[in-house]
């Protein structure tokens, strides 16, 4: 224990002690000694943490769900923290930024999906399942392959939203403190392994209720100073933001994001039902007490994702007042960094470098929080579905899927580090959309139908969450951003960005056909235990003593 | 695997499922939990889509100024599609606090004394 957090401080000491400055565009040492004092500090806080959750969890409860002791208040901070990444901060300001109403979009479509999750999904879960959303689709179906292709499903969603968060991250920690992409990407596995083997759930959670409150402390703090330059007027805000943007009034409406009907619709689906479908997301659901936690819990995400993501866009038309014009962030004409930057430019325009360094460093800690929830659901998904059912066959052995789920952290840690730097060079913007694609046509139709509908059988959930895992990625890679953007051809075989009208509808109409077709007595029998399962979702009577599993 | 005995943990005793559904409570329960779940998602899931509806077919209709200024509709839209989430949210609890939560406790009550 002692051992690995020595290492750990040796490799991200030295790791920024051989930061060379690489462009001296941007960076200034101000900025550097700050956001870096500010990042170390958040280390030394959420490593302190890591090592006391590390002596609480001694139990698989306490490694997956930190013991069912968050309250729901923490919780709903802590799934504000799992879901803004760095990517709808950085990301969304930066779309508002380039083209104004096109980032509302992203930010309405991120936010409608929780009350669907209140509404259908956050209650059941909690009564229904123990560690993985898995745990709830198989409740009643056969463990074995529906635990396969729920793991499968988690994972991938996990890979690509890990991909492209450390792309994300290396990127930005290159630019801002002036560290080489590859320490930046390895320092970002380092201590997202460290929190997830040592400490777990109840580790985890903490790093995200920390992060929460720096990045909406910081987001609001941005907000505020930018309505006091417009004073206070949205209207004077969006006015001068209409007089300096190079498009004009076309900022106001939609633009050029969704060019048709087709794509907005399937982008919204995607949107929409695939935040009900994200492993790292679900998992927090059985880290409370009882159903009544679950639906507090979302209550407040809710508010805490929908205020960040006003602030968002405040700051987003804030870079557009603040930026235009100015010279100082500008390099021939276009804005230093990229399309990512202009929230941290507008955080130095509005409070000079002691602001810049700490929305950096914030930014920085988003990161690393997000990476950790998603590395712990990886985990999870390997050692509770996959590693209990097909090496220990269902015979609970707590102590080794413990050890197992250590183990594939530090695997899947390694993996991220390597696939951060090998797709250093790839545009992988496409890849968080293609998460919440995979998300919404292959975990989310299972898992509602099996709560919900009574014709469900495991044939059914198998071949039609199969078909549509298979049908987005395809799409995908027949689509404009990997046909084209990534092998080169000139023109897509399917010519949509967003697959997921296509393929969530595949997953549905296969789910029901294969299903209803099914005549095996094993079909029979699910359908006659749904009853029982709906008793146990609606009351959570027997949710203490799931001992099925 | 069977389910159809439920242990409560701390007086561990046994019921079946069928008892529970035969209970009023447990149609009450169902049928509260009806009522609002299914208004609610229809409301948000349907003002979503009209939402990107819009923006799909009439992307120019989201561009009209709002009050007279430069804000427009779309603005307003988006919004207000946020202020609706809390809104919906906020009305699930306490509906949820004031009427499934008692059914739910009853029905675990009486699951405990009676049976």
């Amino acid at each position: 224990m002692r051992l690995l957090l020595l290492t750990l401080l040796f490799l991200s000491s030295s790791a920024f002690a051989q930061g060379e400055p690489t462009t001296g565009e941007l960076i200034m040492d101000v900025l550097t000694d700050q956001a870096l004092l500010m990042f170390f500090a958040f280390v030394l806080l959420t490593v302190g943490i890591t090592v006391w959750a590390a002596r609480r969890t001694k139990s698989a409860n306490d490694f997956y769900a930190a013991g069912g002791g968050i309250s729901g208040f923490q919780n709903g901070l802590a799934i504000a923290g799992d879901y803004m990444s760095a990517a709808s901060f950085l990301g969304i300001a930066g779309l508002v930024y380039a083209s104004g109403f096109d980032g509302l979009i992203y930010a309405v479509g991120f936010l409608v999906g929780w009350p669907v999750v209140l509404l259908l999904i956050a209650e059941p879960l909690r009564n229904l399942g123990k560690y993985t959303f898995a745990d709830v689709a198989s409740f009643r179906l056969q463990q074995k392959p529906v635990r396969i292709l729920a793991a499968s499903g988690s994972l991938l969603t996990v890979v690509l939203y890990l991909i492209a968060q450390m792309v994300g991250a290396g990127k930005l920690i290159e630019l801002l403190f002036d560290l080489p992409y590859e320490s930046a990407v390895l320092v970002i596995g380092v201590l997202m392994t460290f929190y997830v083997t040592a400490g777990g759930m109840l580790a985890t959670t903490w790093v995200q209720l920390i992060k929460a409150v720096l990045l909406l402390g910081g987001a609001t703090l941005m907000a505020v100073l930018v309505m006091v330059q417009v004073g206070f007027s949205f209207e004077t805000m969006f006015a001068t933001a209409v007089d300096v943007h190079e498009k004009g009034s076309d900022i106001m409406a939609p633009g050029t994001l969704l060019k048709d009907p087709i794509s907005a619709l399937s982008l919204g689906i995607a949107l929409m039902f695939g935040t009900a479908g994200l492993p790292h997301v679900l998992m927090r659901f059985f880290t409370v007490k009882d159903a009544v936690q679950a639906r507090r819990s979302v209550f407040y995400a809710t508010g805490f994702i929908g205020y960040f993501y006003i602030l968002t866009f405040i700051i987003g038309f804030g870079a557009i007042v603040l930026l235009t014009g100015n010279d100082t962030y500008f390099v021939d004409g276009v804005l230093n960094g990229g399309k990512n930057m202009p929230a941290i430019h507008l955080s130095h325009a509005l409070g000079g470098d002691p602001l810049m360094g700490f929305i950096s460093a914030v930014a920085f800690a988003t990161i690393l929080a997000v990476v950790s929830g998603l590395t712990l659901a990886g985990s999870s998904a390997i050692s509770h579905d996959l590693y209990a059912t097909l090496v220990l066959k269902g015979k609970r052995n707590e102590k080794k899927e413990v050890r197992v789920s250590q183990i594939a952290t530090v695997c899947l840690g390694i993996i991220a580090v390597m696939l951060g730097i090998v797709f250093e060079k790839q545009n992988v913007a496409f890849m968080v959309g293609l998460a919440f694609c995979v998300a919404a046509s292959a975990n989310f139709p299972v898992l509602i139908l099996s709560m919900y509908w009574k014709n469900l059988t495991t044939r059914g959930a198998v071949i039609g969450g199969a078909t549509g895992l298979l049908t987005a990625l395809i799409l995908v890679v027949l689509g404009p951003t990997v046909w084209v953007d990534v092998f080169g051809f000139t023109s897509p075989i399917f010519p949509y960005k967003y697959p997921a009208l296509f393929s969530v509808l595949a997953a549905f109409i296969t789910i029901w056909l294969v299903s209803v077709t099914d005549k095996s007595p094993s079909a029979q029998a699910e359908r006659e235990a749904f009853e029982e399962q709906l008793v146990r979702s609606q009351t959570g009577i027997g949710a203490d003593a799931a001992s099925e599993h | 695997m069977s389910h159809s005995v439920y242990a409560l943990t701390n007086r561990m005793i046994m019921l079946t499922s069928q008892q529970i559904q035969a209970m009023p409570e447990y149609k009450a329960l169902r049928a509260a939990r009806r009522k609002i779940i299914l208004p609610l998602a229809g409301i948000v899931i349907s003002a979503y889509f009209f939402l990107i509806l819009t923006i799909g077919f009439f992307p120019k209709a989201l561009g009209v100024s709002f009050i007279g200024g430069v804000t427009s509709f779309g603005i307003a839209a988006g919004f207000g599609l946020i202020l609706l989430c809390f809104a919906v949210t906020g009305v699930y609890v306490s509906y949820a606090n004031r009427k499934i939560e008692p059914l739910v406790k009853a029905i675990t009550q009486k699951a405990k004394g009676e049976l």
